[in-house]
C-alpha cells in the first residue's frame, strides 16, 4: 500500500488532464518556475545537469525561467559553471543570460590555465627569531604577471572571449541606473533630464 | 506592415496612465512586436521609464524632442522629419538575452512652453480655435499616422488635461485606452473625459471623433469595498445595450512589483513584472494585452 503519491506521476497525469484542473491553472505555471528554478539554483548543478535541463525542457522554456533569475543568481550560476572564463566576472547581467544559455547549449567552458612550472622551493630558513626587519623583497613576492604560455592544444579549441560576453552590449550601459540596493541620491530633485535646456531653434523667437 | 495606434489617456492625473504604457509597451516587444512610445506627456515619465535620466537629457540638449519637433515644425514652419526624431532600442529591458524593441519619441518639460508657443503663433496668423486644431489634426496625419507603417503598435502617452495634441492623438488613434483607478474621483473624471471628446457635439469640422468608445482598464486595484461597488457599476455600464464604454476584464492591481517596473532597476521583463508575491506576466499582462489585441483586431 503507498504511503505516498508519486509526485512526477501526478505532475505527469496534471499535464495531460489539465481540464479537470482549472482551478490551479497558474498555479502550476508558478509551480514549474519554482521547481525549475530551485533545479538551476542547487549546488549540486553542473554543466552535464545544466544542459539535461535544456533537453528536457527545451531551449525557450529555460531561457524564460533564466530570465526570471535574479542578475546575482545567474552570475553566479555561470562563473560557477564557467570559472575560469577571464570576461565573465565583470560582463553585463545580459551576457551572463547569454553565456549560461550558451553553455547549457553546447559551449564548453574555458579550461583552466595551464599551471605555471613552480620555481624550485628554497629551504625554508628557519624563522629567525624577532630579527631584525626584513629588507630584501621575497623571492617569489614579484609582480604577478599575466601568463605568456602558449595556449595548450586544448585551450586553443576554448573560445577565449566567447562573443556571448566579449560582444554583447549593455542594453543600458551609459543610463543612470543606481546598482541595486544602492543609497537615494543626496538630492531628491537632482535630474540632469529636467535641468537640460533645449537648444534654440535656428528661427526662434524671442 | 499596418501598425496601431493606441492612446492610454484620461484628464484626471495619477491614474496609471504611464505604467500602463510601459507594461504594454514591454509586453508587445516580449511578445515580438515592434513598438513605438510617443511621449505627449511634458513631465517626460514615459520618457525617463524608457531612456533613462541621462540619456534623456543628451535628447533634450540636442533637440532631438517632440517639443523641438513641433517647435520646428508649425511655430518656425522648418522643415523636420519625425523619423529623425525617433531612438530605437532605447529600453534597458531585455527578453530572451536580447533588448527590447522599443523606440521612443521623447518629450521633455518644454513641451508645456511649445504648445503654449503654437498657440500664439498660429493665433497671430489668424487661426480660429478650429483652425488651429485642423492645422494639428493635418500634421499628425501626415507626419505622425504614417509612422504605422514601420511599427507594430504605437502607443502615445496622454498628458493629462488634455493638451491640443493629446486630443488630436486622441481622436486619430484606433483604440484610446483609459487608464482608470475604481473610486469616486477617477471615475467622476471619466464622465468628464468622456464627454470632452465622445460626447454630443464633441467632433468639429477640424476634428473627427474617434474610431471607437473608450475601452476603460482598471488601475490600482485594490479589494476594497469602495472600488469592488464602483468596479460593479462600470461592469454593469459597459454591459448595457447602449453603453458608451467598454471595459477590460482583466484589472491592474496596486503593486510594488508594478512600481518597480518603471525603475531601470530590473534587466529583463520577467523580473521587471514578477517578484515574490506576484506573477504580473501571467495574472495581469498577458490577458491585458490579449484583450487589446482583441479589441484592436475589431476596431
Amino acid at each position: 500500500m503507498a504511503l505516498e503519491i508519486d509526485g512526477l506521476a501526478v505532475l505527469c497525469a496534471i499535464a495531460e488532464a489539465p481540464e479537470a484542473f482549472p482551478a490551479i491553472r497558474s498555479d502550476v505555471t508558478k509551480a514549474a518556475h519554482a521547481l525549475v528554478t530551485k533545479q538551476l539554483k542547487a549546488k549540486t548543478l553542473d554543466l552535464a545537469g545544466l544542459r539535461a535541463v535544456r533537453e528536457a525542457l527545451g531551449p525557450q522554456p529555460l531561457a524564460l525561467i533564466v530570465d526570471g533569475l535574479k542578475d546575482a543568481e545567474v552570475k553566479a550560476l555561470v562563473t560557477r559553471l564557467d570559472k575560469h572564463h577571464p570576461d565573465l566576472k565583470d560582463g553585463p547581467a545580459v551576457a551572463h543570460r547569454r553565456h549560461l544559455m550558451a553553455l547549457a547549449a553546447a559551449l564548453d567552458p574555458v579550461a583552466p590555465p595551464a599551471a605555471k612550472p613552480k620555481p624550485a622551493k628554497a629551504p625554508k630558513a628557519k624563522p629567525a627569531a624577532k630579527a631584525a626587519p626584513r629588507i630584501a623583497p621575497e623571492p617569489n613576492k614579484e609582480p604577478a604577471k599575466e601568463p605568456t604560455e602558449e595556449p595548450t592544444e586544448e585551450s586553443a579549441r576554448q573560445p577565449v572571449a566567447p562573443a556571448s560576453v566579449a560582444a554583447v552590449p549593455d542594453p543600458a550601459p551609459a543610463k543612470a541606473r543606481p546598482p541595486a540596493g544602492q543609497a537615494a541620491p543626496a538630492d531628491a530633485l537632482a535630474s540632469a533630464a529636467m535641468a537640460a535646456r533645449p537648444p534654440r531653434r535656428p528661427r526662434q523667437q524671442e | 506592415m499596418t501598425g496601431k495606434l493606441v492612446a492610454v489617456a484620461n484628464m484626471k492625473g495619477g491614474v496609471g496612465k504611464t505604467t500602463s504604457v510601459v507594461m504594454l509597451a514591454d509586453a508587445l516587444a516580449a511578445g515580438g512586436a515592434s513598438v513605438l512610445v510617443i511621449d505627449l506627456d511634458p513631465q517626460a515619465s514615459a520618457s525617463v521609464c524608457f531612456a533613462g535620466d541621462g540619456i534623456l537629457a543628451e535628447m533634450i540638449t540636442g533637440g532631438r524632442t517632440l517639443d523641438y519637433y513641433l517647435g520646428l515644425r508649425i511655430v518656425d514652419r522648418d522643415k523636420a522629419s519625425l523619423p529623425d526624431f525617433i531612438r530605437d532600442y532605447v529600453s534597458s529591458t531585455t527578453h530572451l538575452g536580447e533588448p527590447l524593441p522599443i523606440s521612443l519619441i521623447a518629450s521633455g518639460p518644454s513641451l508645456r512652453i511649445v504648445e503654449r508657443e503654437i498657440i500664439y503663433a498660429l493665433t497671430k496668423r489668424n487661426y480660429s480655435m478650429h483652425a488651429i486644431e485642423g492645422h494639428l489634426w493635418k500634421l499628425f496625419q501626415e507626419d505622425f499616422a504614417p509612422l504605422r507603417d514601420q511599427y507594430d503598435y504605437v502607443l502615445f502617452d496622454c498628458a493629462p488635461g488634455i493638451s491640443p495634441m493629446t486630443e488630436v492623438a486622441i481622436r486619430a488613434s484606433d483604440l484610446v485606452v483609459v487608464a482608470c483607478i475604481a473610486d469616486f474621483l477617477s471615475t467622476y473624471g471619466l464622465k468628464a473625459f468622456y464627454e470632452t471628446i465622445w460626447g454630443v457635439g464633441s467632433a468639429s469640422e477640424s476634428m473627427l471623433a474617434p474610431k471607437r468608445p473608450p475601452h476603460v482598464l482598471i488601475t490600482r486595484w485594490q479589494n476594497t469595498k469602495q472600488q469592488a461597488t464602483t468596479y460593479a457599476t462600470l461592469q454593469q455600464s459597459a454591459a448595457a445595450e447602449d453603453a458608451r464604454f467598454r471595459l477590460f476584464k482583466t484589472r491592474v492591481p496596486q503593486s510594488a512589483a508594478l512600481a518597480n517596473a518603471l525603475t531601470l532597476e530590473y534587466q529583463t521583463f520577467a523580473n521587471k513584472y514578477r517578484d515574490a508575491s506576484r506573477d504580473l506576466i501571467g495574472e495581469v499582462i498577458t490577458p491585458v494585452v490579449a484583450e487589446l489585441r482583441e479589441a484592436l483586431d475589431g476596431a
